[in-house]
C-alpha cells in the first residue's frame, strides 16, 4: 500500500472549566508525508509535537479537521461507516507503546488473535487455530504462550503478542507508536530485529512514531521531524540524522544520550 | 577485594557495605538485593544501571527507608559514617531527610491540590523550623537554583499547570530544600523528552559541581549513565556485576551482561543490519539459578559458571564479577564459537521474550 498524507490538520477544542469558553489548539497543522509500498517512515518529535495525533488520524482513531489521507491514490473517508472502518483496519493496524494496556487483560492472547482473524473473515473457521499458531510462530512466541493472559507474559512477549494480533488482519501497513520504549533494553533489540524480519517476510510498510533517534536510524528509511504540530524537516534517515539542517533537529540529536555532552553548555 | 576498595572518593557521603534486602512474599523472605557495596562521594554522580528485576530501585528504596512492610535488610547503609540500619526509628527519622529523592513520575509524588509553595515550604518549616515568610523566600531561591524562570509567579501554581520537566525541577528544588547530603534520582528523567532530560541532567551536573551534591543516579540507560556519571555500577539479578568509570565501561566492558547491553543498543550514528541480542529475559534475584545468575543467557559460559558464584575480579579501572573478566570482549568473542555476533540467527527462533 502506498500511503499519502496531504495537508493534514487537527484542531482540538479545549474547554477550561465547566461552561468555560472553548479555545482551539492546533495539535497538527498542514502535515504531509508519504509511506511508499513496503517503505518504513518514522515521525519523530517530543511531547506535544502532534506525532501521535497524526498516527491516530492515519488509522482512523481521530477525525482530521482538514486534509486527506490516501491509500494507493484513493482518499480514505473522513468519517468512515462500519464497513469502511473494517476495510481500513484491514489495510493498516496499530501497535501501541504499552501492550499491557492495549491488550485485553482478561483474554488469553491467542484468543485475541483468533478474534481479529474471525473479524476480517479471510480464513476458514476450521483453519483459524492453525493460523493463530502460525502468527505466534512468526513473532517468535511458543504456541503454548497463546493460552496465557497478558499479565502472565513478560513485556517483550506481550509486545510480540500485540504485533501478532496486528498481523492477524493481514495488514499492508503497521503503524507503531513507540513500540519498544516500555521494554527492557535487552528486549528492545529482540523486538527491533523482529520488526525487520516481519518487514522482509510479509512486505508490510511501517509508519513508526518515536522520540528515539537511534531506533529510527535502525529501522526507518525516511524520517519526518515534527515540532509543535508542524513538519520542520523531512528526508532520508541519512540526510536528516547525518546533516540536519533545522536547529530543532540538531537540538534533538545533541540531546540524545549517546551524544549528550555536559561540558560547558548551559541548561 | 571488595567493590569499595578501589573507589576512593575524598569525602564519602553515602556508603553501602554488603547490603542485602529481602521482601516478604507470603511466609517467605525473597532476596531482591544481594551484598551490594557502593560509595558516593561529595560532588560525585554514581550510576546504578539495570533492567527490570535487577534490584536497582530496591537498592534506592533500601537507602530511602521506603521498603514495603516485612522487608528485611542486612549490612550497613552509612550516611556520613553513621549506620542508618543500626539506629533507632526516631534517630532515623531525624537523619533520613538528608537523603533527598526524586522519581520517574513527579506527578505520582506531588499532591495535585498543593501549590508549588506548599510543597517546597513544608520541609523547610517542619525540618528547619522556618516561619512561613522565611520559607517562601527560601523556596523562591530554590526555584531559581533549579533553573525555573519567574519563580515568584511559579510558586503560586499548581502541579497541573506545569510541564513534566518543570515539575521534575520542582521536585529537585523540594529535595534540595533540606540541604541533603545525598540525592537519589530513580529513573528521574525516563518519562521526559530528550531535550528536557538533557536539561535535568545538566542541572544535576551543575548541582554536584557547585554544591558538592552526591548523586546516586539510577537508570536503565547505559548511554545516559555514561554521559553523566563518574562511575557506573551495572546490576543484574540483585547483584552489582561490574563497576567502572563511565568511559571504560563503554569502551571496554568486562562483564558479558554489560557487553550484551551495549551491543543490543541501536546507535544514533550508524546503522547495523541486525542488533546482537541477549537471549531470554532479565530475572529477579529470587529466580536466580546457582552459580552466576547470568549464566543461562551468557554466550561465554564455562562449566564453573553453572555451579560457583563468580569472584569479583579487579580489571582496568574497576571490578567485574565474572570468571572471564580479564579477557575483554575481543578475546571472548574470538574464543567462543557462539559469540554475540554469531548467535544472531538463534534470536528469532528462540521462544520469544
Amino acid at each position: 500500500m502506498h500511503l499519502e498524507v496531504e495537508h493534514l490538520s487537527k484542531t482540538f477544542r479545549l474547554r477550561s472549566g465547566f461552561l468555560g469558553r472553548a479555545t482551539p489548539l492546533a495539535a497538527v497543522s498542514d502535515v504531509s508525508l508519504e509511506v511508499p509500498p513496503r517503505g518504513s517512515v518514522a515521525i519523530v518529535g517530543e511531547t506535544g509535537s502532534g506525532k501521535t495525533t497524526v498516527a491516530r488520524m492515519v488509522v482512523g482513531l481521530e477525525i482530521p479537521t482538514s486534509g486527506e489521507i490516501l491509500a494507493d491514490g484513493r482518499a480514505l473517508p473522513v468519517k468512515p461507516n462500519l464497513s469502511e472502518r473494517r476495510e481500513r483496519a484491514r489495510l493498516m493496524q496499530m501497535v501501541f507503546q504499552n501492550p499491557f494496556l492495549s491488550l485485553d487483560a482478561r483474554q488469553p492472547v491467542g484468543v485475541g488473535i483468533a478474534e481479529v482473524i474471525r473479524h476480517h473473515g479471510r480464513v476458514e473457521k476450521s483453519k483459524i487455530d492453525a493460523r493463530v499458531s502460525e502468527l505466534l510462530d512468526a513473532v517468535g512466541l511458543a504456541e503454548r504462550l497463546g493460552r496465557n493472559r497478558p499479565r502472565q507474559l513478560s513485556g517483550g512477549q506481550c509486545q510480540r503478542a500485540a504485533i501478532a494480533r496486528a498481523l492477524a488482519a493481514e495488514p499492508e501497513m503497521l503503524v507503531l507508536d513507540e513500540p519498544v520504549s516500555a521494554l527492557d533494553v535487552s528486549t528492545q533489540a529482540q523486538i527491533l530485529n523482529l520488526l525487520a524480519d516481519l518487514r522482509e517476510q510479509f512486505g508490510v510498510g511501517v509508519l513508526m512514531i518515536s522520540h528515539d533517534l537511534a531506533m529510527v536510524r535502525h529501522i526507518s528509511d525516511d524520517v519526518v521531524v515534527m515540532h509543535r504540530g508542524k513538519v520542520v524537516e523531512a528526508g532520508t534517515v541519512e540526510e536528516v540524522l547525518d546533516a540536519p539542517s533545522e536547529p530543532y533537529t540538531q537540538q534533538l540529536l545533541a540531546a540524545s544520550p549517546e551524544r549528550l555532552s555536559l561540558s560547558g553548555a548551559g541548561e | 577485594m571488595t567493590v569499595s576498595e578501589f573507589q576512593a572518593p575524598r569525602d564519602v557521603r553515602l556508603a553501602l557495605r554488603r547490603v542485602s534486602t529481602s521482601l516478604r512474599v507470603g511466609s517467605q523472605l525473597r532476596p531482591v538485593v544481594i551484598e551490594i557495596d557502593l560509595e558516593v562521594g561529595a560532588g560525585e554522580i554514581v550510576g546504578l544501571v539495570g533492567e527490570s528485576g535487577s534490584g536497582k530501585s530496591m537498592t534506592a528504596r533500601t537507602i530511602a527507608d521506603a521498603l514495603p512492610p516485612g522487608a528485611a535488610v542486612s549490612g550497613e547503609v552509612l550516611l556520613g559514617g553513621e549506620n542508618l540500619l543500626a539506629m533507632s526509628r526516631r534517630r532515623r527519622r531525624e537523619v533520613q531527610p538528608s537523603i533527598g529523592m526524586i522519581f520517574q513520575d513527579p506527578r505520582a509524588f506531588i499532591d495535585p491540590l498543593w501549590r508549588v509553595e506548599d510543597h517546597l515550604t513544608e520541609g523547610l518549616r517542619v525540618h528547619r523550623g522556618l516561619s512561613r515568610g522565611e520559607a517562601r523566600v527560601r523556596a523562591i531561591e530554590l526555584l531559581d537554583t533549579v533553573g525555573i524562570d519567574q519563580p515568584e509567579r511559579r510558586i503560586h501554581q499548581y502541579p497541573g499547570e506545569m510541564s513534566g520537566g518543570m515539575l521534575q525541577r520542582v521536585m529537585i528544588a523540594g529535595a534540595l530544600s533540606v540541604e541533603p547530603a545525598v540525592l537519589l534520582a530513580d529513573e528521574a528523567t525516563t518519562a521526559l523528552d530528550v531535550t528536557t532530560q538533557a536539561g535535568i541532567v545538566r542541572l544535576l551536573d551543575r548541582l554536584r559541581r557547585e554544591r558538592g551534591l552526591a548523586v546516586l543516579f539510577i537508570t536503565h540507560d547505559l548511554a545516559l549513565a555514561n554521559a553523566i556519571c563518574d562511575r557506573v555500577c551495572v546490576m543484574y539479578a540483585g547483584r552489582i556485576v561490574e563497576v567502572r568509570s563511565g568511559r571504560r565501561i563503554f569502551d571496554d566492558p568486562r562483564h558479558p551482561y554489560t557487553m550484551g547491553l551495549l551491543a543490543a543498543r541501536p546507535r544514533v550514528d550508524s546503522r547495523s543490519h541486525r542488533l546482537p541480542v541477549i537471549h531470554g529475559t532479565p530475572i529477579n534475584a529470587m529466580d536466580a539459578p546457582p552459580g552466576c545468575a547470568f549464566h543461562p543467557r551468557c554466550p561465554y559460559v564455562l562449566p564453573e559458571c553453572r555451579s560457583q558464584p563468580p569472584p569479583l575480579v579487579t580489571v582496568d579501572g574497576g571490578v567485574a564479577r565474572c570468571f572471564r573478566a580479564e579477557e575483554g570482549a575481543a578475546r571472548l568473542s574470538a574464543s567462543s564459537h557462539v559469540g554475540p555476533q554469531a548467535d544472531v540467527a538463534l534470536a528469532v527462533s528462540e521462544e520469544g521474550t
